[in-house]
């Protein structure tokens, strides 16, 4: 092959300015990577630039037959993986103990010698490939033991915190007894039994939003609270900022990648201390594609995930732990837009925290709010949900259900929790209880992430499907053992479960049928009602009034009137921070928003015995909005 | 928590004192009218199987009989003294130890004093009547417009919503504070702005000059009445609802004769005086602790402006009720707003000059002393029969108004043998009933067959209750009719000032 120059192929060609080559190389040096590595994954050069410089360089690239991979080594171990990945080399073996290798940068004699001494072998052919395939290929030769682990991980470790059995034989038992013995009951004493049935769903209810109500109260106090000062942000300057591990889980989303792009250079954070590991799954070519063809500098490292069931997103993301070099690591969605000082305020809040505190979770509100009528009602519940809900827990001390991104982690703890239950569909809810079990605390920040709105009904039905799956796979998971719960996370924590996870599912499960009973009783006080159900009529009220009795009656209504009104509230006091002034008369619907909630419960529901671990795929990228209106 | 356990243990002390006041009041004969109507409306929501609906929601106002129903426990006769009792202790008890936390030791000597012995705090706390609830809600819906003056913050207006939430199931009339609020409101907002000079001049360049400015300025002013107004006017609607549905009229609680103890002004008719003059007056007398806390707030645009609600509320309150006088349930907003604005000035930059100024000393105990004058001198010069009683105790004197219907409870009590039926119109007779249901089965209005019992009273009572004759309410008794016309052979067994007792004959 054609002997090439550093120097001529990325300075003399002009795809690298003086300044940026000289970075690039002292960062080479630093950080023990190849000098292309460096320039790709640090916004320096972009991968479709530098496909076209070698293309013009008349260079044919190497293809890979991804179904025929060839380790060159058995037992390769993770810090030659780490070493290959660093440098960009696929080794291929020959015969007489010679390998080829496959790189992407044809000048990079450096990491040839590198590899040689490394491994004490000798190079005999030179091939050049797309740094993306080489890559991919390395994770899908050498990465089958972490992916092995990504999955079983917690599940070897530590059996009863993962969701792989949906139900244990225990919490069958006990489910099959509550339901013989309600029938038992309901034949034995029927209208008893319908009355107290009635009577525990209505005080479940109002007791779970009057929860709500009381964490939104309790939110509402702390939201002049400013955790980390602009004087104490100053304390800290770049040169002290730790590394930072970004991970971000991406499948089928090719339309954000270009948005994710220009997002992550809006991070005030110095680029040398990010570690930006973008997942890739395996199977999915239009993202891989997107990624090898974007037309300007990114910063991230592609991590391609082996295929493997179950193909959840924490998966992916237990698999990239592997690869994290960050003293803390946050998640973050392709389409998010996050405060640009948000990494630096969570590194001042762990520092100024007590130790026992491991995870700060900021807050998510979307940028295409207006967008329709779907989105505003996303943005009303996301706003309390972030703003006061998430706080209020804070503020009572009880467990918080991580929210889907923007969590950040202090690392070895993350690694010591196990990473995510890959079983698990809303795997960082989970992750946030499981954390308040092994004593320690999460709290929350108020530093914003700005993503996209769900803006399609559909799609926004399986994302709350697999959401309200999700909380009823944490709840079944961490009530295996109610006692040891109990014993775990307190009284506080105990009941704030109860009535926050538990709650939600329950009552988005509970609401029609209650919207039900209370529109029908609504309707036979009606005289036109006599005209209707003519001689069924008496009969019917004569039930309903066994069944409701007066006292019932004023319970049920109350209930039903007084949970409305307050989840309306709670939804117009959170837009009201956020001054979205426009959006505040949606709280209105809130009772329709929840009706769609009762459809994606029952779905979730049915999913939880059909096919517990389904990921619902949540598609991205639907919206036209790019930037956040924060007004 | 060291906060919550000082309220607790002051508050204690302050229960055990009110308590054993309310029980001496008790001794002499004093009940509130409103005290016993609760009452007798929790016997029946406990014993009652035939309109439990109607006693629950439509008795007015709900918070009183609600709040009530946890010290029915106790003692159910004696429920609504214990609960004013208690949430006036602890609601001392809270200003005490705030007051001490913010090392202004002397005035929280003063205000431990005030509830001791103000007339107008003793009388909340021992009466049994809604009183308590008024000062309380007064006090809360100031204290919270104050506290958003002072940290812009949105959990004021939420507790602000629902303090006004409260207010519908006490007096739903005072949602109409709401239309003199809004200019207000719109100061808050404009006052919450960032970045903009705030005085006059920088408000008037702000509303003038910035048409974005301004755009934003207005909707967040509507947003923020909406924030406070939408659970209170909700939550009216739904009673108003909930009222329609059951009973085929919005206003049943209002409208119908058995849901308030004083429903059409029987018990507090009389020589009232209904002259602005004497309205003025009866102000003044509640009034040194407002104005002091005006001339201190002179200069403070913001708290100024809270405080002219009670002016306004006051005479908008006269002007909807003219032909009838304005006594505690209204005047209380003055007291209250002057305990919360006091407060409030305590937690400005003023409360240094508060700690040092030996002037200011004086003057708050100069204010201390005028209050609990001018609260007595009120209770010597109102006309409410009920207020006119209030203090009796402290004169050792046996009250005026309650001793008929004592008397006539101690008679039905202890002459009619085991479970009698006696036949009465509630809306008059509650007094007597709440103090004599415990061995007596009384066929009212909220039994199935009061109104055919009215036709044949002899075919399902043995007695018939009546207010007396020479009383001004007797007209409106619904048993009456039975006496008149004679439609039923009865003679009577007892009589004093205001009820007879009649026996009928088989």
């Amino acid at each position: 092959m054609r002997k090439f120059y550093r120097n001529d192929l990325f300075l003399k060609s002009g795809v690298l300015q003086e300044e940026a080559y000289d970075k690039v190389e002292v960062w080479s040096r630093e950080m023990n990577k190849s000098f292309l590595k460096v320039a790709l994954n640090y916004a320096f050069l972009s991968r479709l630039e530098y496909k076209q410089l070698l293309l013009k360089e008349e260079i044919k690239f190497y293809e890979f037959d991804y179904t025929g991979l060839i380790k060159f080594k058995e037992n390769l171990n993770k810090a030659d993986l780490d070493f290959l990945l660093d440098h960009n080399l696929y080794p291929i073996t020959r015969e007489n103990g010679l390998v080829d290798l496959v790189l992407a940068d044809p000048s990079d004699n450096i990491s040839i010698s590198k590899f040689s001494e490394y491994f004490s072998l000798e190079v005999k052919e030179i091939h050049i490939a797309e740094d993306m395939d080489i890559v991919k290929a390395l994770h899908l030769t050498y990465g089958e033991e972490l992916l092995e682990k990504a999955v079983f991980d917690l599940f070897n470790k530590d059996p009863k915190s993962s969701a792989l059995e949906t139900f244990t034989a225990k919490q069958v038992l006990v489910l099959g007894g509550i339901g013989i013995v309600f029938l038992i009951c309901l034949f034995l004493f029927p209208i008893i039994t319908i009355i107290s049935v009635n009577l525990l769903i209505n005080l479940f209810f109002l007791i779970s939003i009057g929860f709500k109500f009381l964490l939104t109260v309790v939110g509402a106090k702390s939201e002049a609270l400013q955790k980390i000062s602009s004087a104490e942000l100053g304390n800290f300057p770049d040169k002290d900022l730790p590394f930072y591990t970004l991970q971000l889980p991406v499948f089928k989303e090719s339309e954000v990648i270009y948005k994710l792009a220009s997002n992550l250079q809006n991070l005030d954070y110095p680029k040398e201390k990010l570690d930006v590991k973008l997942l890739i799954e395996s199977d999915d070519p239009v993202t891989f594609d997107a990624v090898k063809n974007l037309k300007f500098p990114c910063i991230f490292d592609p991590v391609i995930i082996p295929y493997a069931q179950p193909k959840t997103k924490p998966k992916a993301c237990n698999y990239g732990l592997h690869f994290s070099k960050g003293k803390y690591l946050t998640i973050y969605d392709a389409e998010d837009i996050p405060d640009s000082d948000q990494l630096k305020l969570v590194h001042a809040l762990f520092n100024k925290l007590p130790e026992e505190y491991i995870v700060v979770q900021c807050a998510l509100n979307y940028f295409n709010k207006t967008e329709n009528f779907l989105t505003r009602m996303f943005t009303l519940e996301y706003s309390y949900w972030f703003d006061y809900m998430l706080p209020g827990l804070d503020g009572l001390g009880v467990p918080i259900p991580l929210g889907g991104t923007s969590n950040h982690f202090k690392f070895d703890k993350l690694m010591e929790l196990g990473g995510w239950d890959g079983f698990n569909v809303t795997e960082d809810a989970d992750l946030g209880i499981r954390a308040y079990a092994k004593g320690y605390k999460v709290t929350v920040l108020n530093s914003t992430t700005y993503e996209e709105a769900n803006n399609e009904f559909y799609n926004w039905i399986r994302q709350r499907s697999r959401w309200i799956k999700g909380y009823m796979q944490t709840y079944l998971v961490h009530m295996r053992k109610p006692a040891k719960l109990f014993k775990e996370v307190g009284l506080n924590g105990f009941f704030g479960f109860q009535f926050f996870i538990g709650g939600t599912i329950f009552t988005f499960l509970t609401y029609p049928i209650l919207l039900f009973i209370f529109l029908f009783y609504i309707f036979l006080t009606f005289d036109f009602s006599e005209n209707l159900l003519s001689g069924v009529n008496t009969d019917i009220i004569n039930f309903f009034t066994l069944i409701f009795p007066e006292w019932v009656i004023i319970i049920s209504i109350f209930n039903f009137l007084a949970g409305n009104l307050l989840m309306i509230y709670i939804n117009m006091v959170a837009v009201f921070r956020r001054k979205s002034y426009n959006l505040i008369h949606f709280a209105i619907a809130n009772p329709v928003y929840w009706l769609m909630h009762s459809i994606s419960a029952y779905k979730g529901l049915f999913q939880l015995i059909s096919k517990p671990f389904y990921w619902e795929k949540t598609n991205h990228g639907l919206t036209k909005a790019h930037k956040p209106n924060k007004k | 928590m060291r906060k919550l356990f000082s309220i607790f243990v002051v508050g204690f002390l302050y229960a055990i004192y009110y308590l054993l006041l309310g029980v001496y009041n008790a001794k002499l004969g004093s009940r509130h009218y409103e005290s016993l109507f609760i009452s007798d409306k929790l016997q029946l929501l406990f014993k009652n199987e035939d309109k439990t609906l109607e006693l629950f929601y439509f008795i007015y106002p709900n918070l009183a009989q609600l709040f009530a129903i946890p010290a029915a426990l106790i003692n159910i006769e004696r429920a609504p003294v214990i609960t004013s009792a208690l949430f006036m202790a602890f609601f001392a008890a809270y200003l005490v130890v705030k007051l001490f936390q913010l090392e202004l030791k002397y005035a929280s000597v003063l205000v431990s004093l005030y509830f001791l012995c103000s007339p107008m705090m003793l009388s909340a706390a021992t009466s049994g009547s809604s009183l308590y609830l008024y000062l309380i809600f007064y006090f809360l819906f100031f204290h919270l417009i104050f506290r958003y003056i002072r940290y812009f913050t949105t959990y004021n207006f939420v507790l602000l919503s629902l303090c006004l939430t409260l207010f519908v199931f006490l007096n739903y009339k005072f949602l109409w504070i709401l239309v003199f609020m809004i200019p207000l409101v719109f100061l808050l907002s404009l006052f919450k702005s960032s970045g903009i000079d705030k005085s006059y001049l920088g408000i008037f360049s702000q509303i003038t000059q910035n048409l974005t400015a301004t755009k934003e300025l207005l909707q967040r002013s509507l947003s923020t009445f909406l924030i406070i107004l939408f659970t209170p006017v909700m939550s009216l609607l739904c009673y108003f609802l909930i009222n329609f549905w059951f009973t085929g009229d919005s206003f049943f609680f209002e409208r119908s004769e058995i849901t308030q103890w004083d429903q059409s002004q029987f018990f507090t008719l009389g020589t009232v005086d209904t002259s602005i003059t004497y309205l003025l007056k009866l102000c003044l007398y509640l009034s040194p602790l407002f104005i002091a806390a005006s001339i201190i707030g002179r200069k403070k645009l913001l708290f100024q402006l809270t405080l002219l609600l009670v002016p306004l509320w006051v005479m908008y309150s006269k002007n909807t009720a003219s032909g009838t006088q304005l006594f505690l349930p209204v005047l209380l907003i003055i007291t209250a707003s002057g305990i919360a604005a006091f407060i409030h000035l305590f937690q400005t930059p003023l409360l240094p000059r508060f700690k040092r100024s030996r002037i200011l000393y004086s003057l708050t105990t100069i204010v201390f002393i005028l209050t609990v004058l001018g609260e007595g001198l009120y209770f010597k010069n109102t006309h409410h029969s009920q207020e006119t009683q209030m203090l009796t105790f402290l004169d050792f004197e046996q009250p005026l108004y309650d001793t008929p219907a004592k008397n006539m409870a101690d008679f039905v009590n202890n002459n009619l043998g085991d479970k009698p039926v006696i036949l009465s119109d509630n809306k008059l007779v509650y007094p007597v009933m709440s103090l004599s249901r415990k061995n007596t089965i009384y066929l009212d209005q909220f039994k199935a067959d009061y109104y055919k019992a009215l036709q044949a009273p002899g075919r399902y009572a043995d007695y018939l209750l009546v207010s007396k004759a020479q009383q001004s309410f007797f007209v409106e008794d619904q048993l009456t009719r039975i006496i008149e016309d004679k439609m039923a052979s009865y003679y009577l067994v007892y009589s004093n000032s205001n009820y007879q007792l009649f026996k009928i004959s088989r």
